[in-house]
């Protein structure tokens, strides 16, 4: 077997990616209670922002504060209209919000239109061979999601963390216990919408390609299913359920080449899929962990 | 007395419903007073207006000298009027303690910056909540239940650690919507006895929505009767009894 450790290295990069939408995801919904259906659309911000930087020759780490900054504003800017909706309005909104901005991406041609944007500057050096560069890459990313995780860390291990708690639970008896509950779902949208962003923009260097297409809304609901398995309202979880869902399509992927099957074997990924979301819905619905803490309270 | 609370002519509509019709009442400062009136006649709503869980249509609340109509129900918070809801809505998949810590007034770690940077703030002004939080919980009978998930409590503990969570948010005055609806017997006297024992101790005013006419007339100092939206009637427990448009709206139900 050829190149079996670069796929791994290459499942894990993707892990890490993932990993950290699904914390964002999760700091929205599983802490929060805000349906967000459209993930995508910060990740794509992320991703397109720091691509059009790098690819005009600014180094690797302003495309990524640059990314970072704008799907952080992005994030607050629909949060001011959308926050003061229901929450299953929210969730239309926000899965609107991401093909609105694919399509004007894919029209827009100065923005790369249809085809994207090609060649961007790859944050490993070149000259370096395939399985190295795939091991910086993955150093890189387990640096970006240990950040990532530390600052979920710190915010649903905090008061912060429990008024979001409240806000999820019942957002009318946290106002009235003197919460600005608008202000605490904007900073979390903000904050979230700064992890997709980071998260874009690595893999545009990654990929060093990106079209709009990639950013279909199905991204989106692929992080929901990995909040899913993982566990909603637990952010190791998150990188469990990264790990889970990646590892089984990939597993699926290469198992269809050993099947002979009476269905066309790609769809193969997706029925297995599929399959294992009703399990879990039926038998977990919680997902795999449980919610993470507040606080231990040692010695209460 | 100088008046705490003090509503004028307050009108709150649903369509075609006049839910609180121009009701203008005042509560006097460090009082117990009590509102009832048959179910549909407005008082929920009257808790909701004040609070700030609804806009009022018009007229005005006057809370501790100055207006409070319109205002956010966090900054009424702020102002020191705390409410408790007619269906407990406590947060669920939170435990007890963390239902009572999430009350508190002034909490550092509720800024981002602390939050990120400074967890020893936060840490440090918690442990001295966390006392005050089992206090209260040791005076509910609930400290046993202080680990527990708040939505796994029987009915009655759960009116209770409302209370609580009330009391944690250090209040001028509290609004309560039926504190003893659904509990046994012998604990509505003692839930009123430490309503009497906490305005004494701590000045608190209370302002009750209580359906149970004999444990009102027992416990309060003023009754303020509605019906259909208007207050038809207030005043001493006894002298109500006697109030021909009591007994006709309320009493005459028995």
């Amino acid at each position: 077997m050829v190149n079996i450790e670069n796929f791994i290295l290459d499942m894990f990069i993707y892990v890490g990616i993932f990993g950290v939408l699904s914390i964002s995801l999760n700091l929205e919904y599983g802490f929060t209670g805000l349906w967000n259906f459209g993930k995508v659309a910060f990740y794509m911000i992320g991703a397109y922002t720091s691509a059009i930087i790098t690819t005009l020759g600014q180094p690797f780490y302003i495309g990524f504060a640059a990314g970072v900054v704008v799907s952080s504003l992005a994030g607050l800017l629909i949060s001011l209209p959308a926050l003061r909706l229901r929450e299953d309005y929210l969730g239309i909104l926000t899965l609107v919000f991401g093909e609105i901005i694919r399509i004007i991406l894919k029209n827009e041609y100065w923005l790369g239109g249809p085809l994207g944007i090609r060649g961007i500057p790859s944050i490993t050096p070149a000259g370096l061979d395939y399985t190295t560069t795939l091991l910086v890459q993955l150093a890189s990313i387990t640096v970006i999601a240990a950040v990532c995780y530390l600052v979920a860390y710190r915010l649903i291990h905090s008061p912060f963390g429990r008024v979001i708690r409240g806000i999820r639970e019942d957002e009318l008896a946290t106002a009235s216990l003197g919460k600005n509950t608008f202000r605490y779902k904007a900073s979390i949208f903000a904050i979230s919408s700064a992890m997709a962003g980071i998260a874009g923009a690595f893999m545009g260097q990654y990929v060093t390609s990106i079209t709009p297409d990639q950013f279909m809304p199905f991204v989106s609901f692929t992080v929901w299913m990995m909040v899913m398995l993982g566990g909603f309202a637990n952010i190791e979880g998150a990188f469990l359920g990264a790990f889970l869902y990646i590892g089984f399509e990939r597993a699926a992927r290469i198992a269809k080449d050993y099947l002979l099957l009476p269905i066309d074997p790609n769809n193969l990924m997706f029925i297995l899929t599929g399959l294992l979301i009703l399990i879990f819905v039926f038998l977990r619905p919680q997902g795999l962990l449980k919610e993470n803490k507040v606080r231990d309270y040692k010695g209460v | 007395m100088a008046h705490i609370l003090k509503t004028d002519n307050l009108t709150k509509s649903f369509g075609g419903l006049l839910a609180v019709n121009n009701v203008s009442i005042k509560v006097d400062e460090g009082s117990i007073t009590g509102l009832i009136g048959p179910n549909g006649s407005g008082k929920t709503t009257l808790f909701n207006v004040i609070s700030g869980a609804l806009k009022a249509d018009s007229g005005k609340t006057y809370f501790d000298g100055k207006r409070i109509d319109g205002l956010p129900c966090h900054l009424i918070y702020k102002a020191g009027l705390v409410r408790t809801f007619q269906v407990p809505r406590l947060f669920q998949k939170m435990t007890v303690l963390d239902n009572m810590l999430i009350a508190a007034r002034g909490l550092v770690g509720e800024r981002l910056t602390v939050t990120f940077f400074q967890s020893w703030a936060w840490k440090r002004q918690e442990e001295g909540l966390i006392k005050k939080a089992l206090a209260i919980l040791e005076m509910l009978d609930l400290y046993h239940q202080r680990k527990n998930l708040a939505g796994n409590l029987s009915g009655g503990q759960m009116k209770l650690l409302e209370m609580g969570r009330a009391l944690m948010a250090d209040p001028k005055m509290l609004l309560l919507d039926e504190p003893a609806a659904g509990v046994s017997p012998l604990v509505v006297d003692k839930i009123f006895e430490k309503i009497v024992e906490l305005r004494q101790s701590l000045g608190l005013t209370f302002f009750i929505i209580e359906h149970r006419i004999e444990t009102l007339f027992n416990y309060t100092d003023r009754v303020i009767v509605m019906f259909k939206g208007q207050v038809i009637a207030e005043g001493k427990g006894k002298e109500l009894v006697e109030d021909p448009k009591v007994i006709d709206v309320y009493l005459g139900e028995y």
